[in-house]
């Protein structure tokens, strides 16, 4: 470097009071926009901050006297415009804004993305619990998504030895904070549901200003949040930060430690919890066999009473069956005696004999009976035969037969007169001719004689 | 029935102890449940018993995904600030 000479050559005081005089003469008065970060206001009551957007940042100094003209204290993530002028702090070779007043009015940028985002992603129902996972109380295998240098890990890493709960954890490296962060954290999630038998994920990480935590307000990575089929559990930040992460995730917890002390919680008990349950079922089936066995004992006691009672009752209804039987026996003898001396009396006055008396007496006066009439009918044929030849001797029938008749006239309803003399009627009386064969029935006309 | 998991094995145990407290079971299926229930619990306890710290870290390959026994840094090596 031949052209250096000593005139060139600046001590750093020099340079720096130079860039000083520079700066605060052409930045004699600034209005610049941005958001708050890293605020803090030590013990002095100045309040100290750095201003950021998207790209670039800038110190800041509030002095305490200033501090009456503002509309609310300063915080993070506050939108902001800065009023005042450029100075140099030469002890320490930086420069920053002295400012004089503070426009309040702007809501911070990240801040209202983070808020429309949360609507979108709530309007979609990403956040809503009855789409989240059940966290399992005894996870066999968590992968644990964070930085692998992070204080979060350690914490988490503390509570999970502590615990000795029976859990495989593995550490999934990522970048927590940075542009490539959220790309990291999401495809972590992705391969560890694609490749990984684990039933638990956590994400988490350790506290920090919003724009620290800016990772895990990102849409992608909510998405694959809500996608995941293994549950996921949140610890990132302190109590008061929640994320878009911590929406989407099925359980939040404020921070790695808390998350830690969740997951594992369950096992801490489960030992005692175990020998309790172990105890119990083993009293209960001892009760039940007691019981049981009392049971057996009261009922086979009750079994003998009553066999005793039967025994007794079989004898007692033996010796009735018994002394029935008997009794039945001596009375049908007693019967049977007096049914065969009964038949024996029957038998002798019985009316057999006489009847068969009566039947022989009948038959000889029946004999005798025929005997005489057979006599007195042949007795009397040989008087008729007599008679009847004595009878036809003086018969008229045979004068009729020779052309005699005979003239009967009516003396009665029945009565005939035989009539032998003319005077015997009269001119129109009725009279009767009976001739050999058959009557006439003649009328008078005239008397003669 | 399905793969026994520590937290099905434990549910069914909790539910066994929950049957045998009612007694309304007849001595036989006692018995049966309380057999079950045992064997439950020396499986839960063989579980348990298995609780050797395992940390490991994941490395990523593209694909698939490797991993190496976790050694734990030393605190003072921790970078508080994330």
């Amino acid at each position: 470097m031949t052209f250096e000479t000593s005139s060139t050559i600046q001590s750093v005081s020099q340079l720096t009071a130079s860039i000083r005089h520079l700066l605060e003469g052409t930045y004699r008065f600034v209005h610049v926009k941005g958001e708050i970060s890293n605020c803090k206001t030590p013990f002095s009551g100045h309040t100290y901050f750095v201003l950021k957007d998207g790209e670039a940042q800038i110190r800041c100094v509030l002095f305490k006297t200033q501090k009456r003209y503002l509309d609310k204290p300063l915080e993070d993530g506050q939108e902001i415009i800065c009023h005042g002028r450029l100075s140099v702090y030469e002890q320490r070779g930086e420069y920053q804004i002295i400012v004089d007043t503070v426009d309040q009015s702007g809501a911070g940028i990240l801040q209202e993305r983070f808020e429309k985002l949360k609507i979108k992603l709530q309007s979609e129902g990403l956040f809503d619990e009855q789409r989240k996972r059940i966290v399992p109380r005894y996870p066999r295998h968590v992968v644990v998504i964070t930085s692998a240098t992070g204080a979060a890990l350690q914490d988490f890493l503390k509570i999970y030895s502590f615990s000795s709960a029976p859990c495989k954890i593995s550490i999934y490296p990522v970048a927590v904070q940075g542009k490539d962060a959220a790309d990291e954290i999401r495809s972590a999630v992705v391969k560890t549901n694609k490749l990984l038998q684990a039933d638990l994920i956590v994400l988490c990480r350790g506290g920090g200003s919003l724009e620290d935590l800016w990772a895990f307000n990102d849409e992608k990575l909510a998405r694959a949040i809500a996608a995941s089929h293994i549950p996921i559990v949140t610890g990132i930040g302190h109590e008061i930060d929640f994320t878009i992460a911590d929406f989407c995730a099925d359980l939040r917890c404020p921070t790695p430690t808390a998350a830690a002390s969740q997951i594992f919680s369950s096992y801490s008990e489960i030992k005692q919890r175990l020998t309790f349950l172990e105890r119990k079922i083993s009293r209960e089936m001892k009760n039940s066999l007691l019981l049981a066995t009392r049971r057996f004992e009261y009922a086979s006691k009750k079994l003998r009473l009553i066999d005793s009672k039967i025994e007794h009752s079989l004898l007692k209804a033996d010796y009735a069956v018994s002394q029935f039987i008997s009794s039945f026996q001596s009375r049908l003898h007693l019967l049977q005696q007096r049914t065969d001396s009964f038949t024996y009396k029957l038998h002798r006055y019985s009316p057999q004999n006489r009847l068969q008396l009566a039947v022989n007496t009948t038959k000889t006066l029946q004999e005798r009976l025929k005997r005489a009439m057979m006599y007195a009918i042949e007795k009397k044929q040989t008087e008729f035969k007599s008679k009847a030849a004595l009878l036809d001797s003086v018969s008229p029938l045979a004068t009729l037969g020779r052309g005699y008749s005979i003239t009967r006239i009516k003396a009665g309803s029945k009565s005939f007169k035989p009539i032998t003399e003319a005077n015997q009627v009269k001119p129109d009386d009725m009279v009767e001719i009976t001739l050999h064969k058959g009557t006439l029935d003649c009328r008078v006309i005239r008397t003669d004689g | 029935m399905a793969k026994k998991t520590f937290e099905s094995a434990l549910q069914r145990l909790e539910a066994i102890t929950e049957e045998m407290e009612n007694g309304e079971l007849s001595l036989e299926n006692s018995l049966k449940i309380f057999d079950e229930g045992i064997k439950l619990a020396q499986f839960c306890n063989a579980q348990l018993a298995d609780a050797k710290e395992k940390i490991e870290m994941l490395i990523d390959k593209g694909d698939h995904l490797d991993s190496e026994s976790y050694q734990e840094k030393d605190s003072e090596h921790q970078d508080l600030s994330e």
